[in-house]
């Protein structure tokens, strides 16, 4: 491994931009922020779909976003402390500037993916989530390919996830196997 | 932090006795019925217990790797072993693991508790009968992770909130069969359901399955399909911006980082 780290990170030079090789030398995930797609409306609305990795967001919002899609509630604390304690939150918000408004900009969640890990072998992938009006355009395929691309950067190798029967082709497609290896994924249930 | 018996005869899963202590200071231990064949054990969840350097030949008696997909070594004989666990990065995972479980036995019960090991050569020990001298000696000196080898382990990942997962269980071979991973099982679930998570699950290898499932886990209910980042996307050019990384034998490709589109689409409304 560590004979492949400098080819890769000179071969990472000559392709990509100061900022981002200077990125891959962080060993702390940065809170990295950027726009992943704009859009110009024609009426001169512009609309940022903006990318973060800091773990900015407010859980009513996410709340909101979960109901959205149809997921059951689960105690606001329970995941307040969940994101606090996650190794990487991932999010998109919706930046809406229209023309006059004179900065007042309407910030709005419309995608998560967060992941756990113990920083140094095994991670898994929870909650990843696009709000259905902005499904379709690839932006939960990035959301998760970033976490991946922090994960495996910090050489984490064991990235794993559970996926409702009608995701699995979503992931298989971002490079996930299901069952790889006869590896199953079991839960604890309580005998009362 | 306690002292346990375990029986080296409740091969199967069945423990025929096991008896939860308090340090001796505080209680007399009860004689049980049958001396022999019971092992005292100590388990904690202290992490300040653990020592990543017995951890590693833990690992090593064990022949598991913390990689899920792990590089074999030719060991001589035919057989082949799994790579030595990273010292620094098995260090940064346990101080980031939620839960830390560790099970002790005193070096004698080790040597002595190899019975599968002396089946293949014709059953030549004796059984250990443990006498009042010996049973006195475990009572004033008991095992401590100071004067004990590490036999067992498992630990737990969780964001304290909702989740969790649970890694590395793992039990000295000569020492299998007797309880103790039911014992460290239970015990991370017991760490993890006093902080309000019961959303707990475990990858499992094909042979980790039937234990796992003797400790209380099973599919999951909501149907979910268990899955692994081992390769590039489909739909990635290789050429095309990727750093290669080797987590143990698998080359995992790290996808490119998205780039801005340049040009702007209306939505749909």
């Amino acid at each position: 491994m560590e004979k492949f780290y400098p080819f890769a990170v000179f071969f990472a030079a000559s392709r990509v931009n100061v900022e981002e090789f200077l990125s891959e030398e962080e060993e702390e995930p940065l809170p990295q922020e950027f726009v992943l797609i704009e859009k110009t409306e024609p009426d001169g609305t512009v609309e940022e779909i903006l990318f973060s990795s800091g773990g900015d967001i407010d859980v009513y919002d996410l709340q909101a976003l979960c109901d959205k899609v149809g997921w059951p509630r689960r105690s606001l604390s329970k995941l307040a402390a969940a994101l606090k304690n996650s190794y990487m939150v991932a999010t998109l918000h919706s930046v809406r500037k229209s023309p006059g408004s004179e900065g007042n900009d309407q910030k709005k969640l419309i995608g998560m993916a967060r992941a756990t890990s113990d920083h140094a072998f095994n991670a898994t992938i929870w909650d990843a989530l696009v709000d259905p009006g902005y499904q379709g355009q690839g932006l939960g395929k990035a959301l998760v390919e970033k976490l991946i691309r922090a994960l495996l950067q910090r050489d984490i190798g064991n990235i794993s996830l559970f996926a409702d029967s009608q995701v699995v082709e979503f992931y298989q497609n971002l490079g996930f196997e299901p069952d790889p290896e006869g590896i199953k994924g079991m839960f604890w249930y309580p005998k009362y | 932090m306690e002292l346990k018996w375990v029986s080296r005869r409740s091969r199967g899963g069945k423990i025929q006795m096991e008896k939860t202590m308090k340090t001796p200071s505080e209680s007399k231990p009860k004689a049980p019925a049958t001396l022999q064949a019971l092992v005292p054990v100590f388990i904690s969840t202290n992490p300040s217990h653990v020592n990543p350097d017995d951890l590693s030949d833990l690992f090593i008696a064990c022949n598991l790797s913390c990689h899920r997909f792990p590089n074999y070594v030719d060991a001589g004989g035919g057989r082949c072993v799994v790579e030595a666990v990273d010292l620094h990065k098995l260090r940064v995972a346990l101080s980031h693991s939620s839960v830390l479980v560790s099970v002790f036995c005193k070096p004698n019960d080790v040597i002595g508790c190899s019975s599968s090991f002396l089946k293949e050569k014709q059953q030549q020990q004796k059984k250990k009968i443990v006498g009042f001298g010996e049973l006195l000696q475990n009572v004033v000196m008991p095992v401590t992770p100071l004067n004990s080898q590490l036999v067992g382990f498992g630990r737990a990942v969780s964001d304290l909130g909702l989740t969790a997962s649970i890694y590395d269980v793992m039990v000295l071979p000569s020492l299998r069969g007797m309880g103790i991973g039911r014992m460290i099982v239970k015990r991370i679930i017991r760490m993890l359901t006093s902080r309000d998570i019961y959303d707990i699950a475990a990858l499992c290898s094909e042979n980790e399955r039937s234990f796992f499932k003797v400790c209380g886990f099973g599919d999951d209910i909501l149907g979910s399909t268990a899955m692994m980042y081992t390769r590039s996307s489909v739909s990635t050019n290789p050429q095309d911006n990727q750093i290669v990384k080797r987590a143990g034998r698998k080359l995992l490709l790290v996808p490119p980082l998205s780039k801005t589109l340049p040009y702007s689409k209306t939505m749909k409304s």
